[in-house]
């Protein structure tokens, strides 16, 4: 994901071709036998004969072809305009995802460790990467995600949907963003099709019916939405004062960060504290 | 509130097409190359008698190695011209929902596609394949030998698969003469 002017890529191709195959086009009438385009072959002697005639003294006795000098000098503004296109390549990378007049500006980690950390901690996903750019004046997040084989993608982009909500409340505007379901690299084939959660949750097998055993599907999910939001709220604040912290090196501010997740997570289990004792009282009245 | 759909749709336009950078960098190269050394070739030969001379012979001897050249010239000029030509689509479909542009290979689409086929009709995902082109995809089925699959059911699982990530699509199912023991 960049801004390089594409246009420009596709104009030098296509000069450099017209280019290629008049020459080569010239070079195979000069060096065929005269029987074969006599007429031509005639034409492109003469005309190459002409542009040699007028000559320019640059200095006593030594005489160059005009056509030389004129030559010499488009061969020099087109090395250094291949070097200004080289060097412009590639633009538009940038490490800030959103900034504003007031000179504030927020780093591509703080992004990825709110949208990117969500996604990660699922394990339908191998991996997610974030990337940024400056497209139209405006900043751009990339997302790409790698899924593993089975999962259910549209959960997935319901995620990432999610994922950015938290983001938006963060950041206070909403940054364009590209979400990528990106095919398996070769490496991908050596992860094993199902991932072991860490301490507190279950294995997922997801190549399996992944319906045996999630006894709450997601749309029966109680937790009122007020504390979804108040949850995800601490956690994303908690994260982006960590990463700050970290950045600048400021242990206050990272402990702080901590403590707002740790608020967020127990705001998160209270909900469904709740939802299972609703649970038990649904199936009493059942 | 509406975030720029503008940049959302030209971010998908550029990310399924190729950006044709890496040929044209490498051609931006050669000719750098090819003028710098033209240039330095030129200013010799005009200060030096004998490499004038020189360059007379060799231009005489290559004249019979002409038309080779002419025609590699030619075919080299063909390549960049469809290269600054074509489209240059890649296997990756896009679409831009409220808030965000979703973009997805193929390959990715064509296994979930593959996966929903064979969950719907109770056989082994070796048994199913498909292929998703720009306007149609293609799932070829090899039916277990004895018990028959309903073509409707795979056409379905295949279609509420595509509709599912927003991307519908026509779907063409075929079965393979021959079934497998599995």
């Amino acid at each position: 994901m960049n801004a390089t002017n594409r246009a420009l890529n596709r104009g030098l191709l296509l000069l450099v071709g017209a280019l290629l195959a008049s020459v080569g086009a010239a070079l195979v009438v000069v060096s065929a036998p005269p029987e074969r385009f006599g007429g031509m072959r005639g034409a492109i002697v003469d005309a190459s004969a002409a542009a040699m005639a007028p000559t320019l003294d640059v200095a006593s006795g030594v005489r160059v072809p005009m056509a030389g000098v004129i030559a010499a000098a488009v061969a020099l503004v087109a090395v250094i305009g291949i070097i200004a296109f080289i060097a412009t390549r590639g633009r538009g990378h940038t490490t800030t995802v959103a900034w504003d007049e007031g000179g504030t500006s927020v780093d591509r980690s703080v992004a990825d460790a709110v949208i990117a950390g969500a996604l990660r901690d699922r394990t339908d996903v191998l991996s997610v990467r974030t990337t940024s750019a400056e497209v139209r004046r405006s900043p751009v997040i990339g997302l790409t995600l790698r899924a593993r084989r089975g999962a259910d993608l549209a959960q997935i982009v319901r995620a990432a949907e999610h994922a950015i909500e938290e983001w938006d409340a963060f950041a206070g505007r909403e940054v364009p963003i590209l979400v990528h379901l990106a095919g398996p690299r070769w490496v991908d084939g050596w992860h094993s099709a199902t991932r072991v959660r860490g301490p507190g949750g279950a294995s997922a097998p997801l190549t399996s019916r992944p319906e045996i055993g999630a006894r709450r599907r997601e749309g029966d999910n109680a937790m009122s939405a007020e504390d979804k939001i108040k949850a995800a709220a601490d956690k994303a604040k908690g994260k982006a004062k960590e990463v700050a912290g970290k950045a600048t090196d400021d242990r206050g501010l990272v402990a702080e960060g901590k403590a707002d997740q740790a608020k967020g997570h127990a705001r998160e289990a209270a909900g469904e504290v709740k939802d299972a004792a609703k649970d038990v009282k649904d199936s009493f009245e059942k | 509130m509406t975030v720029a759909t503008g940049v959302h749709r030209r971010l998908l336009r550029r990310e399924t097409h190729r950006a044709r950078t890496a040929p044209a960098v490498a051609v931006a190269v050669a000719s750098a190359l090819i003028l710098i050394v033209a240039l330095a070739a030129g200013g010799w030969i005009l200060v030096d008698p004998a490499a004038r001379a020189a360059a007379e012979r060799a231009a005489e001897s290559a004249a019979a190695i002409g038309i080779p050249l002419g025609v590699g010239a030619i075919v080299a000029a063909v390549v960049l011209i469809a290269l600054a030509v074509l489209p240059g689509r890649r296997a990756r479909r896009g679409r831009a929902t409220q808030r965000m542009a979703v973009l997805v290979d193929d390959g990715v689409l064509a296994d979930l596609v593959a996966d929903r086929v064979a969950r719907r009709c109770g056989i082994g995902r070796s048994q199913v394949s498909a292929t998703i082109s720009r306007r149609r995809c293609d799932v070829r089925v090899t039916p277990t030998s004895g018990v028959a699959i309903d073509d409707g059911a795979v056409r379905g699982a295949a279609s509420a698969a595509l509709e599912e990530m927003g991307f519908p699509s026509p779907v063409r199912v075929r079965f393979a003469e021959r079934g497998v023991v599995s």
